[in-house]
């Protein structure tokens, strides 16, 4: 089966080439025959590719420990589902996933374009299958998932113990396909300055691209919160880790692109800035796989070092030259017809805060180099970590924070400050007063206080947007409450999807606000002693020591009361894993709306055990936030009945002419 | 009040409560936890030190609190503390540059940066406003234009090809 796999990379090596070379040449002969031909060879790399993948991962199931990738991240004892996960758990499996997902994505992208974009898909295609190309070649030549051992081991190394966690079963894939899903708009970006077909046309059909990326994007960095949190064991869940950092920078200027595109579709300006965003977002994709890759910067994350990361700085390189020059090429071309008619406008507003979002992803861009830098500025070798990050993103993110309550305030085109201002009072009041309510209610950290305020601002302003339309279909159309509401969302669907996407935003800013009042205690008890962290007592049980298919479990077991009422047995327990030399931590967690009992069993021995207990106030709002933002995208991306029933109309109108 | 006062009524609310919250911020006593959260491990993990020894059972983040502890204990200041640390292992054990000499520029220009950009899009948005003008004032007296225009366009784009030829 590994010799299929073996093959089928290969075969799709020279496929992906063919493909992305006989597009070009098809477009520039304009012959129809060679671009079918280029199209179909797109889709034979991926069926090869799915070959690949399932040789791999039927080896890993089988346990072909002869294969090196098999014997590096499985063993016996590794359950059925965290073997699959093994699949892209390493380097080389993570690459043959990478170019599957993107041909994939070639394949479907041909498949929705076969009657339209013409022009722009052998283009598209071209560059989609040039990227594969280079991934196969990767795979063949530096980092073959398929090669063999001298020997056939006993048993496999086994995947590592912090990556058996569901975190890692729904973690990486939502990460992959939200930075392989870039690669598409980035194509279409390619295409369009390629062929000068530098309308609205790539951006709509690569909008749903767009924002279904965005979508991963944002749920791949959440879940990794998520596992963070509950594996790491040091009640955080972001570390402004390099590799965090990498995942985080194309979602932030993904953010700011799905924001000022807008300004293209309905004012025909910003050409050249949305240009600049959508290049920018695919080439930090591939700088964070070559941070993660190169083994350069320290991360708990990386790969290790390897050769590899090299190779993506040149493709990095060479990609960032090509836009770039074409960028320039077709700079004439891409100048804006309409102006910005205000400096207190809805489109400026859109200009602050793509200032902003890009700044915040230039300053984690700039810390996550600055220790290369100093070294070879100084020779000093300096770290930048969370101190620093949160020190420079907290005032750029709560300004955008503002933005984001201000901006549904603006009109387009023209806001007098008359009207603003009579606009804002109520919300900027209304979230004083809060403030004030949460300082009596000893809310005592400036930072806090501005964060919630603003949160309150921008909720209200959020809540007035829906409650105003909604009164208005009232009256008008004398709907009830609950139909005018509906209608309203189902009737602009991207206007109010993207509210609601932004109260799930507002939930993740007042989650994080809660770490200032985190509260710590290390202690020691006997059993059947208890001990007290704020309104929580805690009464250790004993401990419980067993061993599983794959571990050895020492399990403490605590019982928990909240102002002397009970309410659950919390067990943290240390594992340790067959093969491995230390125990890994396995934190227990009561949550609730209001905050998390996080408790690590940090040591034991026959009566005794110590405990570092966290009492961590509204994490839990990171994940219901996370929720709101996913459910708000789905919203968006809906497709519209009206704009549908027209098209279809047009179309009949079309056949009948 | 009429409505042009409000919105300044609400910026001066604004600042009297962001005046008032200022002294909200208090000094606390010094922890070994407050220290190590300003170190990074040595164990390569690239994490804090309160953060790794918490989740990996780190010897070096282990040794690194129990020593900050032990010199707390001895009644040394945080900044005897920090540099103490600084000498013995590097730079590198600081979570985040020093604000001094070339680690300054890790601070400032992020910041920079964004004024620089917002300078832009106020030109930008200026240069739009003034163009719009001109459009405004030329579109008054468009019927002169159109003349000129009709006049000397030709000669004009004549007199162009032939320069470029």
């Amino acid at each position: 089966m590994s010799e299929i796999g073996l093959y089928s990379i290969l075969i799709a090596m020279f496929l992906a080439a063919y493909s992305s070379f006989t597009a070009v040449v098809g477009i520039k002969k304009r012959r129809g025959e060679m671009i079918a031909s280029a199209e179909n060879a797109a889709v034979a790399v991926f069926g090869l590719l799915s070959l690949a993948s399932v040789a791999l991962i039927y080896a890993l199931v089988t346990r072909d420990f002869q294969i090196e990738y098999v014997a590096k991240y499985t063993s016996r004892s590794l359950s059925t589902v965290y073997t699959l996960a093994a699949f892209y758990a390493g380097q080389k499996g993570s690459l043959l996933f990478w170019g599957w997902l993107l041909s994939l994505y070639t394949a479907i992208v041909i498949f929705q374009n076969r009657r339209k974009n013409r022009k722009l898909l052998p283009w598209v295609l071209a560059v989609m299958m040039a990227i594969d190309f280079f991934f196969v070649v990767l795979m063949v030549f530096v980092t073959n998932p398929f090669e063999r051992l001298p020997y056939m081991p006993l048993d496999g190394q086994g995947l590592n113990p912090m990556l058996q966690n569901p975190g890692m079963i729904f973690h990486p894939p939502t990460l992959f396909l939200g930075y392989v899903g870039f690669t598409v708009p980035f194509a279409f970006a390619l295409a369009a300055l390629i062929t000068g077909q530098l309308g609205d046309d790539w951006i709509k059909t690569t909008r749903k691209w767009t924002i279904i990326s965005w979508l991963f994007l944002t749920a791949g960095n959440l879940l990794g919160m998520e596992w963070a949190y509950v594996e790491l064991g040091w009640g955080g869940y972001w570390a402004w880790d390099p590799v965090e950092n990498a995942s985080f920078m194309p979602w932030i200027v993904g953010t700011a692109y799905l924001h000022s595109v807008m300004i293209q579709e309905k004012r025909d300006m910003l050409k050249v800035w949305n240009m600049v965003l959508i290049l920018l977002t695919f080439l930090l994709t591939i700088f964070g796989t070559f941070i993660t890759r190169s083994g350069l910067i320290a991360s708990v994350h990386s790969f290790g070092e390897s050769s590899l990361g090299w190779m993506f700085l040149a493709f990095l390189v060479v990609t960032l030259i090509i836009s770039v020059g074409l960028l320039i090429y077709r700079l004439p071309d891409l100048r804006s017809k309409n102006q910005l008619d205000s400096l207190l406008s809805r489109e400026s507003s859109f200009l602050y805060n793509n200032l902003l979002f890009v700044g915040i992803a230039f300053a984690v861009f700039w810390g996550t180099l600055f220790p290369i830098i100093s070294e070879a500025a100084r020779g000093v070798k300096i770290t930048v970590g969370p101190p620093f990050y949160n020190a420079v993103i907290t005032p750029i993110a709560l300004t955008l924070l503002f933005l984001m309550g201000v901006c549904p305030l603006i009109a387009w085109r023209k806001t007098t400050l008359k009207n603003f201002g009579k606009k804002i009072l109520f919300p900027t009041v209304v979230s004083a007063a809060g403030a004030a309510l949460l300082y009596v209610l000893q809310i005592r950290s400036l930072l806090v206080l501005i964060t919630l305020a603003l949160c309150i601002f921008v909720s209200i302003n959020l809540f007035l947007e829906f409650f105003n339309g909604m009164r208005t279909r009232h009256t008008l159309l004398q709907e009830g409450y609950l139909r005018a509401l509906w209608n309203l969302v189902a009737r602009n669907k991207r206007r109010y999807g993207g509210h609601i996407v932004h109260f799930g935003v507002v939930l993740l800013f007042m989650a994080m606000s809660g770490t200032a009042f985190n509260t710590e205690k290390q202690i020691t008890v006997n059993k059947g002693e208890s001990f007290k962290i704020k309104q929580y007592l805690l009464k250790y049980e004993g401990l419980s020591e067993y061993p599983t298919a794959g571990k050895e479990r020492t399990v403490a077991t605590l019982t928990v009361f909240n102002d002397n009422h009970k309410v659950g047995v919390l067990s943290p327990e240390k594992a340790l894993f067959r093969g491995q030399e230390n125990p890994t931590t396995e934190v227990a967690i009561h949550m609730t709306l209001k905050e998390d009992l996080y408790v690590i069993l940090a040591g034991y021995g026959k009566d005794w055990a110590t405990f570092k207990v966290l009492v961590n106030p509204l994490v839990v709002w990171l994940w219901i936030g996370g929720g709101i933002m996913a459910l708000g995208t789905v919203i968006v991306m809906l497709p519209d009945r009206r704009k549908r029933k027209q098209s279809i109309s047009k179309d009949t109108r079309a056949e009948a002419i | 009040m009429n409505a042009t006062c409000r919105p300044k009524s609400a910026a001066v609310l604004l600042i009297i409560f962001t005046v008032l919250f200022i002294p909200a911020i208090k000094a606390f006593a010094l922890t070994a936890g407050e220290i190590t959260k300003g170190f990074t491990c040595t164990c390569g993990c690239n994490m804090l030190v309160s953060a790794c020894e918490g989740s990996m059972e780190c010897a070096p983040a282990k040794e690194i609190t129990d020593q900050v502890a032990q010199m707390i204990e001895t009644g040394q200041s945080k900044e005897e503390i920090i540099q103490y640390f600084v000498n013995t292992k590097g730079e590198q054990i600081l979570a985040a540059p020093t604000k001094k000499g070339f680690n300054l520029t890790a601070w400032i220009l992020p910041f920079l940066a964004i004024i620089l950009g917002a300078g832009g899009i106020y030109l930008f948005i200026d240069k739009c406003l003034i163009s719009g003008k001109d459009t405004d004032d030329e579109s008054k007296d468009s019927d002169k234009k159109q003349v000129y225009e009709g006049k000397y366009l030709d000669l004009f784009k004549k007199e162009l090809k032939d320069f470029e030829l």
